[in-house]
């Protein structure tokens, strides 16, 4: 994208102007983003509450961190502010070692069961 | 409370009531030990030690509860004081061991293992002492203040003139304040104090109650000399004795009532001295709990007292009976305002009286009690306890004169009762319950002379009525001691020969009740039937039909005691002849107060022999015992009603009580003397004979009141079981819990541990926060 500048931020809101999802001037319109990170967020919720395989859950948890992530950014650069970027960079770290804690204790749960169902790790039923 | 000239205080009324409670207090505290304090042991016998359970089970307790006393052990086992202490878990002086010892002539122990008291003679004679003395002790105050009271001028003579006169002499203990509770918040101050005090009604029953008292103490010693329970027997004797003197010498109603109550557990626990016998037991609940009934009305009765008059306090100004005498008296009991609501506070009290003094509708525990000793259906159901209810009636006469209905009532009652128990008398086999149901019957006439306002011949009959009915049982008792605890006439006969004191004692006792001259029943009786008689044109308040009922059962009255007579005395004997060997005559401990007693019957009717005035004897002296009570049954002098007697109605009624008595007397002696079974109705006749079957169950009262008050009882205490509580009230606790139960039980249903659940929990609580934001921020930039 182009870096923001008055003549550019107006010829953006003039593009704009007309629909938020028509590109003008060749700019990528900032709904486009959004909708596409939902649809990732969607999924990677489905992902989550329909998958047995803690791993592929990991991957929802993934996908939907890094749909937030791209919300992030794009918002960070339609309003010229860098605090997206630098949340997005926090968001990153955070996920990785939330990664490696889940798959510390998916490692422990196969070893004393044999399995990796989600279904079966139900002993604080009651 | 400031004494007037007639009034004194004398703080030596207390020690009438002190004497037998000290008396009770020795006993209960110490005479268990003493009737059976240890001994030394001569020797070891080889049987062992069979005591400690063996001897909980057979004998029982003996010993008041408040005195663990030495337990009764099979003499010649003990071997060692203190191996039995470690053995009883009581604390106590240890055995007794008579063993070899030939010291103690009371009782046979040699040979006789296991179930026989082994008490001390000497023991037991000293608690007979402590009691006796106790109360000949309040005797001998008694009879001094009786004397103080006399000589005061008790008497209200014609010849006085003015209100002096007929004022009477009343001694008053000092005044000790109980409790007070200042008057507030527009309720009367409450004051309850206990105060003694002795007018001449108050003097006269202290010398029966006392007097008599000494006597069936001394009989008990003889009576009871070889029961276990000895000491527990004078205890609650003396007991007796103590709340029997508060009663009549309480001077506002609160401390009547605590004697009342008071009399009411002594009974209790004397009916049901031989508690291992069930029927005993039963016995001695009815009689508490259908008192009760009677107690239930008489504090109903003490509330609404209170209610009008402020104070519990009979005598002064302030006084309950004073204020009624001079007109105070409430009309509105029921907010009605009807004259008959007046009587409201004396019925209640005399459904009391029914109570204590076994009237119709309450005097089906009489029969019963002679469940107990003999002595003790003597004393407190012939003498003294019954007659409280009378006492009660003539020292609140001037509530009842208040309302006319409620003495129509009392008399009425009385009648009635006096005609049933006589008929029921008139076939019982045991001769403790003839003399019971006609102790029921002669309590009906005295409650027939108050009903028609003949309060002090009322008192009179109270009187010669404890004369002649405790010499009779005591007299029983005798036959009895002597038959060795038969107790069915069917099985007696042909004694008179053997126990010839008791015969004579009881002749003169019979006499005496069948109203035969000069004897004192005759003129006791006499004078009731006289005021039944008078109507209101003479003055009085009775009718014709009240005397004709009472004349019957006058009729009737001699008929069941010669039958009673002539079954146990005369005809043949109706058990073996090794069984006559046995029979003697009883101790002089019993036989005294046989004689006294009987001494009494004979001459104790010219006290107040006012039937002499039929043939043509006149003087102030025919009416001692009237004028000597004065004012505090006497109101017609008061009131300007003097009983106007003609003379011919009154030879006449004379003639009558006699001929009817002589006559029944003997016809009934010689029906009964002759028979040699003693029976006049053959078995078969008698099971067919539904006069007799009707009488002989007691005219059915006791079947209605078990299908009504014990069943109907039972069965509401089932429904309130089965319903109430265990529906209604567990139903509702347990409900609770269920229900919180059931309500965590569904909320167990959100932890599956399940791990998408909770996941997907998150989500939705995720979803709600952030609607709940947008709506927050749409509406916040609607504005």
């Amino acid at each position: 994208m182009e870096p923001m500048n008055p003549a550019g931020e107006a010829a953006l809101q003039a593009a704009t102007a007309v629909h938020p999802l028509i590109p003008v001037n060749g700019q990528v319109p900032l709904a486009w983003y959004l909708i596409l990170a939902t649809i990732l967020f969607t999924v990677g919720v489905v992902g989550v509450l329909v998958k047995r395989n803690p791993i592929v859950i990991f991957m929802s948890v993934e996908l939907m961190l890094n749909a937030v992530n791209l919300c992030l950014i794009a918002f960070g650069r339609y309003l010229g502010n860098i605090g997206g970027q630098m949340i997005s960079i926090f968001v990153m770290a955070v996920a990785a070692a939330e990664v490696a804690v889940g798959l510390g204790i998916l490692i422990s749960i196969f070893r004393s069961r044999e399995s990796i169902n989600v279904d079966e790790v139900n002993l604080m039923q009651g | 409370m400031e004494p007037t000239a007639h009034e004194i205080v004398n703080p030596l009324l207390w020690l009438i009531p002190l004497f037998p409670l000290l008396g009770f207090l020795i006993i209960a505290f110490l005479g268990a030990g003493i009737t059976q304090s240890p001994k030394p042991v001569v020797g070891a016998d080889p049987h062992g030690h069979g005591h400690g359970e063996e001897h909980h089970t057979v004998e029982g307790s003996s010993e008041l509860p408040l005195a663990r006393g030495a337990e009764d052990a099979e003499e010649a086992h003990h071997v060692d004081t203190g191996a039995h202490d470690a053995h009883d878990a009581h604390a106590h002086g240890g055995h007794d061991a008579h063993g070899g010892h030939d010291a103690h002539g009371g009782h046979d122990d040699h040979g006789h293992h296991g179930h026989e008291a082994q008490t001390n003679p000497a023991g037991t004679r000293l608690v007979g002492a402590i009691a006796t003395l106790a109360v000949l002790a309040s005797f001998v105050v008694s009879v001094l203040v009786f004397f103080q009271v006399a000589a005061s001028g008790g008497h209200a003579g014609a010849e006085g003139a003015g209100e002096a006169a007929h004022a009477v002499t009343r001694i008053f203990s000092p005044y000790f304040t109980w409790m007070h509770v200042p008057s507030m918040a527009g309720l009367p101050a409450l004051d309850l104090s206990f105060r003694l005090a002795v007018d001449p009604l108050t003097a006269l029953m202290l010398l029966v109650v006392t007097g008599i008292g000494t006597l069936i103490h001394l009989y008990s010693t003889g009576y009871m000399a070889q029961e276990n329970g000895y000491a527990r027997y004078f205890g609650y004797l003396n007991l007796f004795v103590f709340f029997m003197l508060l009663l009549i010498m309480g001077s506002n109603f609160l401390v009547m009532f605590v004697g009342w109550e008071g009399v009411g557990l002594a009974s209790y626990l004397l009916i049901g001295y031989y508690y291992e016998r069930k029927s005993a037991g039963d016995a001695s609940k009815k009689a508490f709990i259908v008192n009760r009934v009677g107690d239930f009305a008489f504090l109903i009765a003490l509330f609404l007292i209170f209610k009008h008059f402020g104070t519990f306090e009979m005598f002064g100004e302030n006084g309950v009976l004073s204020r009624a005498a001079a007109g105070d008296w409430p009309i509105n009991y029921l907010g009605t305002g009807l004259a008959a609501a007046s009587g409201l506070v004396p019925l209640l009290m005399f459904i009391g009286a029914t109570g204590k003094s076994a009237q119709i509708p309450l005097y089906v525990w009489l029969p019963d009690a002679m469940e107990g000793p003999t002595p003790v259906s003597a004393l407190i159901h012939a003498a003294t306890m019954v007659t409280a209810g009378v006492f009660m009636v003539c020292r609140s006469h001037v509530l009842f004169l208040q309302s006319p209905e409620t003495m129509t009532v009392v008399a009425v009652i009385g009648l009635v009762t006096c005609f049933l128990a006589a008929t029921i008398g008139l076939v019982q086999n045991d001769i403790k319950k003839v003399l019971a149901y006609s102790t029921v019957s002669q309590l009906g006439y005295m409650f027939l002379a108050a009903g028609v306002g003949a309060f002090s011949m009322a008192m009179f009959h109270v009187t010669t009525h404890a004369f002649f009915k405790a010499l009779l049982f005591l007299g029983s008792g005798s036959v009895i001691h002597a038959m060795h605890h038969e107790q069915d006439m069917r099985k007696m006969g042909a004694l008179a020969d053997k126990i010839k004191t008791t015969y004579r004692t009881m002749f003169i006792g019979t006499l005496a009740i069948a109203g035969i001259p000069p004897l004192a029943g005759f003129f006791s009786k006499d004078e009731i039937l006289l005021n039944a008689f008078l109507g209101p044109e003479y003055n009085g308040l009775g009718h014709w039909s009240l005397w004709l009922v009472g004349w019957i059962v006058a009729g009737m009255t001699p008929f069941y005691m010669w039958r009673m007579m002539g079954k146990t005395f005369m005809g043949e004997a109706r058990y073996s002849p090794e069984f006559a060997k046995t029979i003697h005559e009883s101790p002089p401990s019993m036989t005294f107060p046989l004689i006294v007693l009987a001494g009494l019957s004979v001459v104790g009717g010219f006290l107040n022999p006012a039937a002499l005035a039929a043939i043509g004897i006149h003087g102030d002296w025919l009416h001692t015992f009237e004028h000597f009570l004065g004012s505090t049954t006497n109101w017609r002098e008061a009131a300007g009603k003097e009983l106007n007697i003609p003379h011919n109605i009154e030879l006449g009624l004379v003639l009558a009580s006699v001929a009817m008595a002589v006559v029944m007397s003997l016809v009934a002696w010689n029906l009964y003397k002759r028979r040699k079974d003693g029976v006049l109705l053959p078995e078969p006749q008698k099971a067919g004979n539904r006069l007799y079957q009707t009488l002989y169950n007691k005219w059915g009262v006791d079947d209605i009141y078990i299908n009504v008050f014990v069943r109907g009882g039972k069965r509401l205490s089932n429904w309130l079981w089965r319903f109430m509580d265990v529906r209604v009230i567990d139903g509702t606790v347990n409900g609770i819990a269920a229900g919180i139960g059931g309500f965590a039980n569904s909320l167990k249903g959100w932890q599956s541990g399940y791990v998408r659940n909770y996941a997907l929990s998150i989500l939705v609580g995720v979803v709600i926060v952030v609607v709940a934001c947008l709506v927050a921020a749409l509406r916040a930039s609607a504005q």
